[in-house]
């Protein structure tokens, strides 16, 4: 078997056993843990995130990164919560919603394509200048006048059952993202950009276009993202999703993306993202703040990779 | 190409040495004209920009961005990156307002001594992630940003820390003034020349740019890799500390959710003060710079009554526009360069 | 006297596998003593030892007689031993004097004396006869002013002794003339140095001493004089070779391609010619004289300013591979592994890469049993050795990388095969292989332009040279009439009149 095959095996399987952890440690927190209605809300939960998390994998294959991400999130629902301000009906606000969310993306993809920019600091300019968009389209005000069913989309559940409709829907975008880079020869590029560009480049393949197209993914999916999270929030307001990106990254990482581009697999990154989720369902269970949550979400990060890394560095030991 | 060293390349090179080197005097000229625009349009819309009230209060509020500017300056020259930053402030800052509410008579040097080393604890441990087990700084920091913020919401419990269980002493420190100026603005002008000369004159500054500009050359070339980027990381959270203390001095109250952005303001100053973000070159006066633009366009925006909402979209704007510019820039140079080369490989 | 440096039986082991198995060596100050061996004989590991990144297992280093322990760069330096690495390992954002003394800067009051260490660069620099601002950041320098530099920071260290890993095999011949004069001049002055190198040529040329390895293990170590070419190859392959270049001669067809008075790259000037069906046309000429620039126009990585490309008759203008592709053409490239391949990737996704488009289905979906089908085939054709197609190609010795490359190329089905540089750092036994592969191809009626600077490897397998100098075609050489020494001049030597009228040759 080849070496990073060999890797992403045991990344994933260390990733299961990790999952598995969790699970039997939620149990233990509280009963209530493997009930349907909790199992959907830790679902429904992390939905956003596992949304943006899909057009970012391939963002992070390619070698790039978009911090951006929550801004356009963010952007995308006050577009659609200042078209319900004009009584524009909701299905109109939603492709409005699409629309800016695409062009978004498409413009850090033209300034980082066009002026042969690092992405990071160019989304880092574009977080500011999308969340000011939103701040000066909506200033403090907050929209709630969203109709039922398109709240349903946030916490409704098929047949009652513990899967919500946006896991559903995320579900679908997997699918169509997994076959997209796994199965294509558009992933296939993705994938030889992100580990050798000037080698991509000659062998045919529009560098520039695809990493173009992987930001325009990002800012159109993110518009999904806006539609579901003002679902599930039953609001929009300029700082919605403020900070998203880093959970985003952090699922990505830890479903086995290297952070530098070229490999992990989308598979990788739905455990990952079933581990936050679970992860901090359960903490949230035993009690603790959504603030304070954040530490076992950053421990079970940094844990993870530190303990990949200390594995290594003693086998490094041990050869010597 | 002349071989390696023919006697009319001497001319053409020594030339050429001067683009490049103008080309960095380019960038901070550049920096200080943009600064200098900016003060005037302000000033033009609002005479009262120029009053010293106003302009310490910029001096202020670029002071502690600057401070931790500097350090994700260096860190960024030797090719890492530093996201927890805002979070080692918040803790510096609330365990040793909370220890001096517990003492409130120690002196405020033990205060200072107690931020600068939780600081330098919480580097370490970014360190440890970083250097001792190669987690790309950028994830790695990523997860500490969350475990440190996390950490210390947790410790404080929703408590804040105000000037009514504070001491006295603690508040002056903001108020001091020599010569005019701040305690606070002189710390700052000092460390930002503390650490520019220690980038430029000692060994351990010079490698940070070394490693920055080709990690594994720093290996063969017997630079202690590691070692350094611990260094670097220490001294950020060291730095972060003390910007601590003194944010608990400035405002008065200390809770654990301040200073939410500031990875993202220090990595901004240190990028539109010319910090390339692929390591290697750059300079911390660069860094502090950056911090000043910023600081004056938010008080600016705030001054001519301009809504507060359009600060981040300026913001945003500005970083945009400073980084496509030196990219033009650095294309230009190239290209002079490439041509020079050209016309010495002719001759 | 005793030696400098001597190696006493050096074992060093990967995994399971062992690099070096006791490996002998001994450097005499004031003696150049050439390592040769294939890829995989273990010379760089053998040269991480001297430089102390790597610790030998079993054996021992002896430094004037004394047996030290190195556990890293610094510890090497420190014992007098200076590595120039065959990529200088340089700081493309500091100064030439900064690179000089890059980690040993010389202080004074505890804080870096920068006059001091400029005037000492300077200094060093006039030492080797280089005239280099010492204040240009070195990103602005070319390979062979980095090895100067790389060579002054040895002297710096007052090297003993110094380790010179291929270094010539990034330059061109001039600068390899310069470079041996450099070290010359160390050699004087009673430094020890170790010449590693795949330049038969060179190690009689210029060493004193030869020690060849195969595998890992000592073959022989005798003085220069005491080697013939067909000895050294002999030595480092272990059977004699049938002949170096075997071309078949291969019908000549009609012309596939012409190039009339192309111009560009801010440098190429006024080029013209044509390559016919089943010719081999060699580019000769020095690193930087314009070949591997036509290439790159030919292949729509750089745009020509001017002049016309004809493939069958119609005048083609390629803006991209893509393009270039689509015409039927293929290149190649010099650098194997940052633009020839994914090293991460398997051979099998390695070889298919120019041609996803051709291998999708509906929705760009890739039909994989076609896509093994071709890798495999042409895996064989190139006799690649691997444990498959799905062998991750960066595990691959140097040869058989160059093989995976040269498959990924063929399988577009080019009219026009450029392949620039293609034996370049490979082992002997790969080099003589693809050398079949590709007398073979023009058999089959490919037209193929090869670039080298090798004149040997150019005169065995070209139908017709140009030699390129200062971005123009300075002579034409054909078959029969190949003269080694007539192409070296056209290439290195400008004739004295300013007009730059060809000189032909006989």
């Amino acid at each position: 078997m080849s070496f990073p095959l060999r890797l992403f095996v045991r990344w994933e399987t260390f990733l299961l056993l990790v999952l598995c952890a969790t699970l039997i440690l939620g149990t233990h927190v509280s009963r209530y843990f493997a009930t349907s209605s909790n199992i959907s809300i830790a679902l429904a939960s992390i939905t956003p995130v596992a949304i943006v998390a899909l057009p970012m994998t391939l963002v992070i294959v390619t070698g790039e990164i978009d911090i951006s991400v929550g801004s356009i999130v963010g952007l995308c629902a006050t577009s659609m919560a200042v078209c319900l301000e004009h009584k524009f009906s909701v299905e109109l606000a939603m492709v409005v919603g699409l629309l800016v969310g695409t062009l978004a993306g498409l413009v850090n993809g033209l300034i980082i394509v066009g002026f042969g920019l690092p992405s990071l600091v160019v989304t880092i300019g574009t977080l500011a200048l999308y969340r000011g968009i939103a701040q000066i389209m909506l200033k403090e005000r907050g929209v709630s006048s969203f109709p039922d069913w398109y709240q349903s989309l946030g916490f409704g559940t098929i047949g009652n059952g513990p899967v919500p409709w946006s896991s559903l829907l995320f579900l679908a975008l997997f699918g169509a993202f997994a076959i997209f880079l796994h199965v294509t020869r558009w992933g296939r590029a993705i994938y030889a950009i992100g580990n050798n560009r000037e080698a991509a480049r000659y062998s045919g393949i529009d560098v520039r276009r695809t990493i173009l197209g992987v930001f325009v993914a990002s800012g159109a999916v993110s518009a999904v993202a806006a539609i579901v999270l003002t679902a599930y929030l039953a609001s929009a307001r300029s700082d919605t999703a403020m900070g998203l990106e880093l959970p985003v990254i952090t699922a990505v990482v830890l479903g086995g993306v290297n952070i530098f581009g070229g490999s992990g697999t989308l598979p990788g990154v739905l455990i990952g993202l079933l581990v936050l989720a679970f992860v901090q369902n359960a903490f949230g269970l035993a009690g603790m703040t959504p603030e304070e949550q954040e530490i076992v979400t950053g421990s079970v990060l940094v844990m993870t990779l530190a303990i990949f890394g200390l594995s290594g560095a003693v086998r490094r030991l041990w050869r010597r | 190409m002349t071989g390696i060293g023919s006697g009319p390349g001497r001319l053409a090179r020594s030339r050429q040495g001067g683009v490049l080197a103008r080309l960095l005097r380019v960038r901070e000229l550049a920096l200080i004209f943009a600064l200098a625009i900016i003060c005037a349009a302000v000033t033009l819309r609002e005479p009262r920009f120029l009053e010293s009230a106003n302009l310490e209060q910029v001096a202020l509020s670029a002071t502690l961005v600057c401070i931790v500017a500097l350090g994700q300056a260096l860190i960024i020259i030797a090719r890492q990156i530093d996201l927890s930053v805002g979070a080692m402030v918040a803790t510096g800052a609330f365990v040793s307002a909370d220890w001096l509410s517990v003492h409130p008579h120690a002196s405020i040097l033990w205060v200072a001594l107690i931020g600068c080393v939780v600081g330098g604890l919480l580097g370490a441990g970014n360190a440890l992630l970083v250097a001792g087990l190669r987690i790309p700084a950028i994830v790695a920091t990523l997860g500490t940003l969350a475990i440190y913020r996390g950490g210390i919401i947790a410790l404080a419990g929703g408590r804040q820390i105000s000037a009514t269980v504070l001491p006295d002493s603690y508040g002056h420190i903001a108020e001091i003034h020599i010569l005019g100026l701040s305690l606070l603005v002189w710390l700052a002008i000092g460390l930002t020349c503390a650490l520019g000369w220690m980038a430029r004159f000692t060994r351990f500054g010079r490698n940070l740019y070394a490693l920055g500009s080709n990690p594994e050359g720093a290996r063969f070339a017997g630079i202690a890799v590691r070692r350094h980027i611990a260094g670097v990381f220490i001294l950020s959270g060291v730095l972060c500390g003390l910007v601590g203390v003194l944010w608990g001095a400035r405002f008065g109250t200390v809770d654990a959710v301040i200073a939410p952005d500031l990875q993202l303001q220090t990595i901004s100053s240190a990028v539109v003060g010319g910090v390339s973000i692929f390591g290697g070159s750059g300079s911390v006066f660069g860094a502090a710079l950056g911090s000043i633009i910023f600081a004056v366009l938010q008080n600016g925006v705030q001054l001519i009554g301009v809504s507060q909402f359009w600060l981040q979209a300026i913001i945003g704007a500005a970083i945009l526009g400073t980084v496509i510019f030196y990219s033009r820039l650095a294309r230009r140079a190239e290209r002079s360069e490439r041509r020079s080369r050209l016309a010495r490989s002719r001759s | 006297m005793p030696p400098v440096v001597e190696l006493h039986g050096v074992t060093k082991r990967f995994g399971a596998i062992e690099v070096l198995g006791g490996v002998d060596l001994t450097l005499d100050a004031g003696r150049v003593h050439a390592l040769a061996g294939e890829n995989g004989a273990g010379k760089s590991t053998l040269v991480k030892m001297l430089g102390g990144i790597h610790q030998p297992d079993a054996g021992q280093i002896l430094k004037d007689g004394v047996p030290i322990k190195m556990l890293g760069a610094a510890d090497s330096q420190r014992q007098g031993i200076a590595v120039v690495h065959q990529h200088p390992a340089l700081f493309p954002d500091l100064s030439v004097a900064e690179n000089v003394f890059i980690g040993r800067q010389p202080r004074r009051m505890g804080r870096i004396d920068w006059p001091g260490m400029i005037s000492r660069a300077n200094e060093l620099l006039l030492r080797l006869g280089v005239a280099l601002d010492v204040l240009t950041p070195v990103k602005a320098l070319g390979v062979a002013e980095r090895q100067a530099i790389e060579i002054a920071r040895a002297l710096s260290i007052n090297a003993r002794v110094l380790v010179l890993d291929e270094p010539t095999s990034a330059l061109s011949r001039r600068e390899v003339d310069r470079l041996f004069e450099l070290v010359g001049r160390l050699k004087v002055e009673g430094v020890a140095i170790l010449f590693i190198t795949h330049f038969i040529d060179e190690i009689l040329g210029f060493s004193d001493d030869v020690t060849v390895l195969r595998s890992g293990r000592h073959v022989i170590t005798a003085p220069v004089e005491e080697f013939t070419p067909e000895l050294i190859v002999r030595a480092m392959i272990g059977t004699r070779l049938e002949a170096f270049f075997p071309k078949q001669q291969a019908k000549i067809g009609a012309p596939v391609i012409g190039v009339r008075g192309l111009s560009g790259a801010g440098f190429v000037e006024d080029v013209n010619f044509e390559v016919c069906a089943g010719e081999i046309l060699g580019f000769f000429g020095l690193v930087g004289a314009g070949r591997s620039e036509v290439a790159s126009m030919l292949f729509g990585i750089v745009r020509p300013d001017e002049g016309e490309i004809e493939i069958a008759g119609a005048s083609v203008r390629p803006h991209s591979p893509r393009d270039a592709m689509r015409l039927g053409i293929s290149l190649v490239p010099e650098d194997r592994h940052n633009q020839g391949l994914v090293l991460p990737f398997t051979n099998r996704a390695n070889e298919t890469l120019p041609v996803l488009r051709r291998l999708c289905g509906h929705f760009g979906l890739m039909r994989r049993d076609e896509e093994k089908k071709i890798a495999t085939d042409y895996s064989a054709r190139m006799r690649v050795v691997a444990t498959g197609i799905e062998q991750v190609t960066g595990t691959l010795s140097g040869g058989n990388q160059q093989k995976v490359l040269l498959a990924k190329w063929l399988i577009p089905g080019p009219r026009l095969l450029i392949l620039d540089q293609p034996t370049r750092g490979i082992d002997v036994g790969a080099k003589s292989e693809i050398h079949r592969v590709i007398s073979q191809l023009a058999t089959e009626g490919l037209s193929i332009i090869m670039i080298s600077d090798d004149a040997e490897e150019l005169m065995g397998m070209a139908d017709r040279i140009l030699v390129f100098r200062n971005g123009r075609i300075a002579m034409e050489s054909r078959r029969g009439a190949f003269d080694r020494e007539a192409l070296l001049l056209a290439a290195a030597h400008a004739p004295r009149s300013s007009d730059a009228q060809p000189p032909r040759a006989a």
